[in-house]
């Protein structure tokens, strides 16, 4: 943009420009890593990403377009060769970016900070920050790149493609059983978030006939009439959420939606079934509509939030769990701090979606910055202000909600004994009085990130806009973060049955027709018992579950981003550019590093909160000394190696894949394989 | 919000039945591109863009109704792989 503007002035006024924000950057992360004792405001977080963004996207972003990738604004894209008024389609930028960004937002960036902030806001912000920089949005925009060059074409056809069938294949196991992890982590954050909650059950429950009657409406009554059918929806949601309140108060109606874990876990199980194996129109894509709306207004909305009330950061730069001794999850801040904000700093998954539906809608090949990189770090703030939102919250408070009821003991004095002697101070009235202003019975316990995210909101949302409506600003945002989290059980349920049909297939033709109901409703039922075990587990698990399956969940997620790398790579070594392949491979090494320790400790370290096979180990010896009933610990050692034996698995599949890659760039570097790239042909764009 | 910057009339008094007749474009109102920016950020299907494509590049072909249109839409969409994430 700045090469037409000739005259010398305007050039200086923008150097001028770039160096005040660098500077402006560079004062803010001091402020935040050196600032002891008060508390930093959140203005300063907020600064120090928007300022590294901004200078990111100037110079890395650009120098990867123009140096390492090689974008050609005269080349046409696939949304221009092939538009069909349908999925290829030219679409303006801005819109672009917004579809982008409501595709690869989603729960991971609001919970993972969240759960991090145990070692404090510092680790985390860096990671958010410089991981989306150097890693999470160079990952996202190559392979929207990538996949743009290839007509729209997925990651793991071009895994297969461009390196070869078993690293193809790799691929889509990975791509399964993240999915699977997921959906089990994901569907246990809903699980802690609704349990013994009337008002939370009332409001979800809500969103399934409003969501069956909106799809009646945009198919039969008016067929695509999607606007009307989504601002009468957000109307009704709004309606249950009020209604909520009365349903908890009433003496009559509490009791028929107060729930413990077990029943809430089988009915998403049900849930998550029935949704799949329903048409299309009728569930997913009105919820679809609803929670990506939801989600934008929501995001905006803790924005501007944020910004209002500045709030201070209570929690400290860095609290004494960096020691691995954290009661929210066990490890150490290398490598735990980064397996646990996946989304948000890099997330494998992104790569499918910047795989998917956005590069065939892409106008010019000049706009792919804005979209892959842009989008990324849209999302990166999201993760920041999820941050913000947690650690404005008085750390006792942060703590007794998301350290597990094992750890706290049942009742608010036992809780605020446990936080004190963890060096943070809370009293027994506190810990009432906020469980009371929220519309709950009891808030201690609430794991998973999710119920700690909704009071930090909620306060943040009070501050901002009233303060007399937290309890409608608490179960607002459980109800916007549950909302699309059962959006994702259907849509990943349906995923893992496609890709599960088509393994199927290669045993029996019929059970890969994705039209028979018989092999849909059979692939469909081992989905959902695949991550409803993981889920049924977690929910029993003394220690709540969320330690031992978001760790999986983040080295499942960083494994597929490390699939995405090793494909990137491959396409700048093809592209005849390895002495700038160091942009992938960096974060790829750190990702290996990370997530090879993560996966190794989960499995083989001997603190038995930290290693599975030492907790089995633990359980066992436990029932040899009589404390632990033997059928309940015999199923504990069980899950046990069931989780060691995954861990493995992602391991043994990274280093597979690794090896497969470097097999090809070395016979590429060496000059033994002509390296053939397998783009589109060259067509030029006619748009000017 | 086709190159074109235009968009089809008489889309909006479109119900279950036929596809409409081909008119020729005229420039959209405001509240048209709106409602085509919203549809597209939340990933809808777009009868009006697509009726639009249909007027400029496929004028002999037989057009979908705005039902046919929803059903092979959505149908698309939701029955690949993974569309949004976590």
């Amino acid at each position: 943009m700045e090469q037409g503007a000739g005259a010398p002035y305007i050039q200086g006024m923008k150097r001028l420009f770039w160096i005040a924000l660098s500077l402006l950057g560079a004062l803010a992360w001091g402020v935040i890593a050196l600032k002891r004792g008060e508390s930093v405001s959140a203005a300063w977080l907020v600064l120090a990403a928007v300022g590294t963004y901004l200078v990111a996207y100037r110079f890395y972003a650009r120098f990867l377009a123009r140096k390492v990738l090689g974008i050609d604004p005269r080349r046409a894209t696939p949304a221009e060769r092939l538009n069909n008024g349908r999925d290829f389609v030219p679409t303006t930028k801005y819109v672009l970016f917004g579809h982008h960004f409501a595709a690869i937002a989603g729960a991971g960036p609001l919970v993972g900070p969240v759960l991090a902030a145990q070692f404090g806001y510092l680790p985390s912000t860096l990671w958010i920050v410089f991981g989306v920089v150097l890693g999470g949005a160079v990952q996202d925009f190559v392979i929207l790149f990538g996949s743009m060059r290839r007509n729209g074409k997925s990651l793991g056809q071009m895994a297969k493609e461009e390196i070869g069938p078993v690293t193809g294949m790799l691929a889509m196991i990975a791509i399964l059983a993240i999915m699977i992890i997921l959906l089990a982590v994901l569907a246990l954050v809903v699980t802690n978030a609704l349990k013994d909650s009337p008002w939370g059950i009332f409001s979800i429950l809500c969103t399934i006939p409003i969501a069956l009657g909106m799809g009646v409406w945009m198919r039969v009554i008016r067929p695509g009439k999607t606007v009307e059918a989504t601002v009468a929806g957000i109307a009704l949601l709004i309606l249950a959420l009020v209604g909520g309140r009365y349903v908890a108060q009433s003496a009559a109606l509490a009791p028929l939606f107060t729930h413990g874990g077990i029943p809430i876990a089988w009915g998403l199980m049900l849930y998550g079934f029935v949704a799949s194996v329903l048409p299309v129109w009728l569930l997913l894509a009105p919820r679809d509509y609803l929670s990506t709306f939801m989600k934008i207004g929501t995001v905006v909305l803790l924005a501007i939030g944020i910004l209002i009330v500045l709030p201070p950061l209570r929690m400290p730069a860095l609290t004494r769990f960096v020691d691995g001794s954290g009661p929210v999850f066990a490890g150490k801040l290398f490598p735990f701090a980064f397996i646990t904000i996946a989304c948000g700093a890099i997330s494998g998954f992104h790569a499918l979606v910047s795989s998917g539906t956005t590069p065939k809608m892409i106008r010019r090949e000049a706009d792919a910055p804005l979209i892959g990189y842009g989008g990324m770090l849209m999302e990166s703030f999201v993760a920041i202000m999820a941050l913000c939102a947690a650690t404005a919250l008085d750390p006792g408070v942060y703590f007794s909600i998301n350290a597990p009821l094992g750890a706290l003991g049942g009742t608010v004095e036992s809780a605020a004994q446990a936080i004190r002697q963890w060096g943070f101070t809370v009293t027994p009235e506190q810990l009432s009085a906020l469980s009371a202003s929220v519309g709950e019975a009891s808030l201690l316990g609430r794991v998973g990130g999710a119920p700690s995210l909704a009071v930090g909101m909620a306060h943040i949302f009070s501050g901002a806009f009233g303060q007399q409506l937290m309890g409608l600003w608490y179960h607002f945002a459980i109800m916007f973060e549950a909302l699309f989290i059962l959006t994702t059980l259907d849509a990943g349920t349906r995923v893992g049955r496609f890709m599960l049909q088509e393994f199927l297939g290669h045993l029996w033709e019929p059970l890969g027709r994705t039209s028979w109901y018989p092999s849909n409703l059979l692939a469909s039922g081992l989905i959902v018992v695949a991550w409803g075990y993981f889920l049924i587990q977690g929910v029993l698990d003394p220690l709540g579950g969320i330690n031992s399956l978001w760790p999986l969940f983040g080295i499942s997620n960083q494994l597929l981003a490390a699939v995405a790398l090793c494909v990137g790579t491959t396409i700048i070594i093809k592209a005849g550019k390895p002495r700038y392949a160091w942009v992938t491979l960096a974060p790829l090494a750190w990702l290996l590093a990370v997530t090879l320790t993560a996966g190794w400790q989960k499995v083989f370290a001997s603190d038995p909160r930290l290693g599975f096979l030492a907790h089995a180990r633990d359980t066992a010896a436990k029932i040899a000394a009589g404390a632990l009933d033997p059928a309940k610990g015999a199923r504990m050692i069980f899950n046990d190696r069931v989780d060691a034996a995954l861990a493995g698995i992602f391991m043994a599949v990274v280093v597979a894949l690794l090896l497969a890659s470097i097999k090809e760039w070395v016979a590429v570097a060496r000059g033994r394989k002509v390296p053939v790239l397998k783009e589109a042909p060259y067509v030029e764009t006619a748009y000017a | 919000m086709h190159d074109g910057g235009r968009t089809v009339r008489s889309v909006r008094s479109v119900g279950t039945g036929e596809p409409p007749a081909l008119s020729s474009p005229s420039p959209p109102s405001v509240l048209s591109l709106l409602r085509s920016a919203f549809k597209q950020i939340t990933g809808m299907p777009d009868y009006a863009r697509y009726l639009e494509h249909a007027y400029l590049e496929h004028p002999n072909c037989a057009l979908l109704s705005e039902r046919e249109f929803y059903d092979q839409f959505i149908a698309q969409r939701y029955g690949g792989g993974a569309t949004r994430c976590c």
